[in-house]
């Protein structure tokens, strides 16, 4: 199992920085999937079989300068995750929750480590 | 199969961000599996069965506050990447070679993307790729 599930990077330019990344990552078997361009940011998904990195803009789809979401194995997790990141001096940016907007059975929580790096935990498997 | 071999976030303390990563992960099943300090600079390595998340400080993320290990399937697709990258407008932050002091087979290639984030290219194995 791997520790994370996606991480995703904020660009100054982000259309520089996507080319950059399609041509720099195409050796590698890596390609765009899918992209978000609207109202609240441009963000393009990369990987092999399905997104795993996310390169976007500075809009609120980044949520700060890194974006790091942790796999969990159960929506407890992600519950215990959010109680221990708290407790431990970060700071809340979004509690746990289904997200349906990402899917039907997206369940995560967003915090803020010391540095502010937008940190999160999310299951995916339904309850 | 995954396409990232490992992460790295530069923090700006060290201790508190251990203590942070150490308990929020650990709620994950994710544990601080390597710790050590290196020319002064301190590393922090959390995973399930290896380490795939990195903390350090300034000088181990090697030139960027944000350092992404890509997975590449051959010394020819490391040297690939590196040659695509710096056409595509990356600038060099180390050829491609082995690095042995990750590991005796380590081959690997670096460049800083237009923000500065530091980005690799990693293929772990004998020359000639993995069958």
């Amino acid at each position: 199992m791997s520790a994370l599930d996606h991480v995703a990077i904020s660009t100054a330019d982000y259309l520089t920085s996507l080319a950059f990344y399609e041509k720099a990552l195409a050796p590698l078997g890596i390609k765009t999937h899918m992209k978000f361009e609207g109202e609240e940011g441009n963000v393009a998904g990369l990987g092999s079989e399905q997104p795993f990195l996310w390169i976007g803009d500075g809009g609120k789809l980044i949520g700060g300068r890194v974006h790091l979401a942790f796999s969990a194995p159960n929506r407890a997790a992600v519950d215990a995750f959010y109680a221990a990141a708290i407790a431990a001096g970060g700071k809340d940016n979004g509690p746990p929750g289904l997200r349906p907007h990402y899917h039907a059975t997206y369940y995560a929580a967003f915090v803020f480590d010391p540095d502010g790096h937008n940190i999160e935990a999310v299951c995916h498997a339904p309850e | 199969m995954t396409i990232i071999d490992h992460v790295g976030l530069k923090v700006s303390d060290f201790t508190l961000s251990r203590d942070f990563y150490t308990a929020a992960l650990g709620a994950l099943g994710i544990k601080l599996l390597a710790e050590f300090e290196h020319d002064g600079v301190k590393s922090a390595g959390y995973g399930v069965d290896r380490p795939t998340f990195w903390l350090g400080t300034g000088k181990t993320m090697r030139g960027g506050d944000t350092h992404v290990a890509f997975v590449a399937s051959s010394r020819a697709a490391v040297e690939a990447f590196y040659t695509v990258a710096l056409a595509a407008g990356g600038r060099d932050n180390g050829p491609p070679g082995l690095r042995p002091h990750y590991s005796p087979d380590y081959y690997a290639a670096f460049v800083l993307d237009p923000d500065g984030n530091n980005i690799e290219a990693a293929y772990v194995g004998p020359e000639g790729g993995r069958p």
